[in-house]
């Protein structure tokens, strides 16, 4: 007869065996581990979705016309710009329209201190949404402008558009 | 238990109770050490990869021309370049291997603008298995191998529609999507083929459209009237096809003194790409399709090029034997560039 010090019985080994299995179970089912990474992701492709919207209202239709961008700022028509940038934003393929708000801001040189650069707020009550501490992410553009849309913009400059968008 | 200076017979020895215990045991911690690879699973997750593949995906279709692409000759380009994939008939076996990437935008300096004709080719596929056989592109192969890149099949779904309400166009590739898939959306713009239209009360028997290919190819990329890579449609209003007595293109001589012009029968070309003729009502569309130009009869950037027209006396009895001159440049309408939204799904 064997001697019982030291040894493992079957019912302690099937009982470490449940143990560890149920407790990897719960691990893997229970641990959803939202990394950095997937946060970056989403981000990058809501930027390159800003980003695509606004170099196709940058570019004119035709080669005879202005661009719409270049149209709604020298015209400063905010609204018409909230429209279009959303009607873009928000268009998918199939499906329920996605859901992209935003908020916009020209930055322009003043006419009398040209060092001097001074802020102009693009956003209209009925497009744009007020920002409060959603996940943003910032695009921007660079447009020249050749006609005098504030009083103090210098004619034939090039202004930035900066716009900050989320999902709702 | 251990005696001094005594044989113990059995140490050393196994209970068989400690086997089946030790052998669970080991069973159960094997199956654990393989669940624990699928921890980490949400740390570099597939998903991450399939957005990963989307988006390059998505990139090297709407913001790169192709491979093979063609763009008009400048001085630090090769005098001969191979066309764009787009108008090769992939029916052939080896045109089909000369693509080598399928990209869907006009030119290398305009990512994100679309030429249509480009479009359509690429949404042109089959899943069938004589599908090499065909101008179409064999779905998935063709694209896994042009477009997905990579050594893992992915599966994916591309889709494209029109955000003008007034243009609607969807077009879809590959099968819907489970529920996980790596996603990106673009916003892009299309670029359209230009069509012009004669009206039979303007014009007499004899008419000649001309196209002064260098002057089109002036203008830039996304704007240009583009004949050796879009169609051009000519559309007679009241001239149905039986009182076109014949049709010509000819190319003119770039110096008159090296000879006359080199003249073509449409209708001697039967396979893509071609010149479609067809009735419309009361009206002929005359269709000449991307590709013709360069595939078919070796027009270049620098051609001058007429299609003449001799129709049936009875169009306009007291003009006949007078020839009527059009310019396509200044007649055709060139289609404004139109928005469209583009979905990449990849699992």
């Amino acid at each position: 007869m064997v001697d019982d010090s030291g040894q493992l019985y079957t019912i302690e080994g099937i009982a470490a065996a449940i143990l560890m299995i149920f407790t990897a179970y719960l691990a893997v089912n229970t641990a959803v581990v939202y990394t950095p990474q997937d946060v970056h992701i989403i981000d990058m492709q809501l930027e390159q979705l800003g980003n695509d919207a606004l170099v196709v209202l940058d570019t004119p239709p035709s080669e005879s016309e202005k661009s719409p961008l270049q149209d709604y700022i020298e015209r400063d028509k905010p609204e018409w710009f909230g429209n279009n940038f959303t009607r873009l934003m928000n268009a998918t393929t199939s499906g329920n329209p996605d859901k992209i708000k935003y908020t916009a801001t020209v930055y322009y040189r003043d006419i009398a201190d040209p060092t001097n650069v001074r802020t102009h707020p693009f956003t209209n009550s009925t497009t744009s949404s007020r920002y409060y501490r959603e996940n943003a992410v910032n695009v921007s553009r660079l447009v020249y402008v050749n006609d005098n849309p504030y009083d103090a913009i210098v004619d034939d400059q090039v202004v930035l558009l900066e716009v900050m968008v989320w999902r709702d | 238990m251990r005696v001094p200076g005594k044989i113990d017979h059995e140490e050393g020895q196994l209970s068989i109770d400690f086997m089946i215990g030790f052998s669970i045991f080991m069973i159960g911690f094997i199956f654990v050490a393989i669940m624990i690879s699928g921890l980490f699973v949400h740390l570099q997750s597939k998903t991450i990869d399939y957005d990963a593949v989307a988006y390059r995906t998505s990139v090297v279709l709407i913001e790169d021309p192709g491979e093979p692409s063609w763009e008009p000759w400048r001085y630090d380009q090769p005098v001969i370049q191979p066309p764009n994939w787009h108008i090769l008939n992939v029916s052939f076996p080896e045109e089909r291997d000369n693509i080598k990437r399928l990209g869907v935008s006009i030119a290398k300096n305009s990512p994100g603008i679309l030429e249509y004709s480009k479009v359509e080719k690429f949404f042109t596929n089959s899943s069938s298995l004589g599908c090499s056989e065909h101008n179409t592109f064999c779905n998935p192969t063709d694209y896994r191998e042009k477009l997905i890149f990579g050594d893992y099949p992915y599966r994916f779904n591309i889709t494209l529609k029109n955000i003008t309400p007034s243009h609607s166009g969807y077009k879809s590739l590959g099968p819907s999507s489970p529920d996980a898939f790596g996603y990106i959306r673009r916003i892009i713009l299309i670029k359209y083929p230009t069509s012009m239209t004669v009206d039979s009360s303007s014009i007499y028997n004899n008419t000649t459209i001309h196209l002064n290919f260098s002057e089109f190819y002036s203008h830039s990329a996304i704007y240009r009237i583009d004949p050796l890579n879009d169609d051009i449609t000519i559309n007679l209003t009241n001239i149905t096809p039986e009182k076109i007595a014949s049709t010509r293109i000819c190319q003119l001589p770039a110096d008159p003194e090296m000879g006359g012009e080199v003249c073509f029968n449409p209708s001697d070309f039967t396979y893509s790409p071609r010149v479609l003729i067809n009735p419309s009502g009361n009206n002929t569309t005359m269709k000449i399709e991307a590709g013709f130009f360069q595939q078919q009869v070796n027009f270049d950037e620098f051609s001058d090029v007429d299609i003449k027209f001799v129709f049936d006396s009875v169009i306009n009895a007291s003009m006949v034997n007078q020839t009527s001159y059009v310019d396509y440049g200044d007649t055709a309408i060139i289609p404004p560039l139109l928005p469209a939204v583009l979905e990449v799904r990849i699992w």
